[in-house]
């Protein structure tokens, strides 16, 4: 079995270390972005098995990233989780109409982000 | 205003008045259409304001969670061992981290709320629900508090109430705020939510025997930061901002909040708010 890959889409660097340590003692392989382009790009090219994108991000925002990767055949299928940190109602709402398969709200517990992931892709 | 017309002679006095009359008209007329133009762009511009408000608290609350999660994140890692084993003497402080992490996250999500409330960006979101389920949700969240501290928590709420209508995650978070300034205010005996419907409205009552409110505070109660006094703040913890935002959420469904208390009995806090909440 090849272990699976996960695609961190996040400009704060704090933010990936913490999601790279999460993962260390996984056999998830963990893949970074830093703007919603290059989230994109990395996605269509790396074609990983589950994508957490983070909303506000540089370039395009994690929506917009959401909508084009779920336009393209490749990542149409391809779980995402949106992690937003608005403060407006209604941004669930707005994740879901963009295309996530779940929603998270930051802060999130590295803990239910973990338990999170193993539910939406089990570990090999 | 000039008038002109092509016999030569005087106006009659009539005319002259009717020309008066007209003229005074006109001018009043200009006037309103200058006001009126002003008052569009005033609400133009307080339309833009408010938008700014609300650009400004989403990027706020976004700048404000990115280094909480991290902050919150490491440390919880840390205390799962995930960081190596937690060496000797170092739970208890990186509990307290822990601790101050969620109360400065309860703050930010507080404040938000009041500046969203006031920014006139808040919105209820109104469905349908059942009074029994949510307040059994309150009370299943806060009993492992109440029996931390030993004390009686009872609910009581007519088990034939037909669905009501509202935003039950706000109610919930008021009946949260109510309940859980009670446990925290209460050193024995016991705290109580009980609901009752009372024609088209329905009355919630959190009660408790705990250390009451003196009449002279009653009234700053439900404003910003108004804990009845500072040291209560640093003893029992809260961000001082709930009761006004539960005040705020209250009167949004259209109900209204007071408070019955005596210092050394216990308080009441008792809100009703109409079964069929109507959008604003």
């Amino acid at each position: 079995m090849t272990a699976k890959t996960i695609l961190y889409v996040e400009d704060n660097e704090a933010n990936r270390k913490l999601v790279r340590l999460l993962l260390t003692n996984t056999t998830y392989r963990l893949i970074e972005a830093f703007d919603g382009e290059e989230g994109v790009t990395q996605a269509l090219e790396a074609r990983p098995d589950l994508i957490l994108m983070d909303v506000q991000l540089p370039k395009i925002s994690g929506l917009e990233a959401t909508r084009r990767l779920r336009a393209e055949p490749a990542t149409a299928k391809t779980p995402i989780i949106v992690i937003t940190s608005f403060a407006l109602s209604g941004d669930d709402l707005k994740a879901k109409e963009a295309g996530a398969s779940a929603y998270l709200a930051k802060p999130y517990g590295p803990r239910d982000l973990l338990a999170l992931i193993r539910n939406i892709v089990p570990e090999d | 205003m000039a008038v002109i017309r092509n016999a030569p002679g005087e106006f009659s006095p009539e005319v002259v008045k009717l020309l008066q009359t007209f003229g005074t008209q006109s001018a009043i007329a200009i006037q309103n259409a200058r006001l009126f133009r002003e008052i569009e762009e005033k609400s133009r511009q307080l339309e833009e304001a408010s938008h700014h408000k609300s650009q400004f608290l989403a990027s706020m609350s976004h700048e404000l969670r990115t280094p909480l999660n991290a902050i919150l994140g490491f440390n919880e890692m840390m205390l799962d061992g995930l960081c190596g084993e937690v060496p000797e003497g170092f739970n208890d402080p990186l509990q307290e981290m822990q601790t101050s992490g969620k109360h400065l996250l309860r703050l930010i999500n507080n404040v938000l709320d009041l500046a969203k409330i006031e920014a006139g960006r808040m919105e209820l979101a109104l469905a349908d629900y059942a009074v029994n389920a949510m307040v059994e949700g309150v009370r299943s969240t806060l009993r492992p508090l109440a029996e931390a501290k030993g004390l009686e928590f009872s609910v009581d709420v007519p088990t034939d109430l037909p669905l009501a209508h509202g935003d039950a995650g706000r109610l919930t978070q008021c009946l949260m705020n109510l309940a859980g300034n009670s446990l925290k205010f209460t050193k024995e005996g016991h705290v109580a939510i009980s609901v009752e419907p009372k024609g088209e409205n329905l009355v919630f009552r959190v009660t408790d025997t705990g250390i009451g409110i003196a009449p002279e505070k009653i009234d700053s109660l439900f404003t910003e930061f108004k804990q009845t006094d500072a040291t209560i703040a640093s003893e029992y913890g809260g961000t001082g901002l709930g009761l006004a935002i539960t005040r705020q959420f209250i009167e949004m469904h259209g109900g209204r909040i007071w408070v019955e208390s005596a210092p050394g009995k216990g308080s009441a806090f008792i809100f009703t708010i109409p079964v069929q909440a109507k959008p604003a």
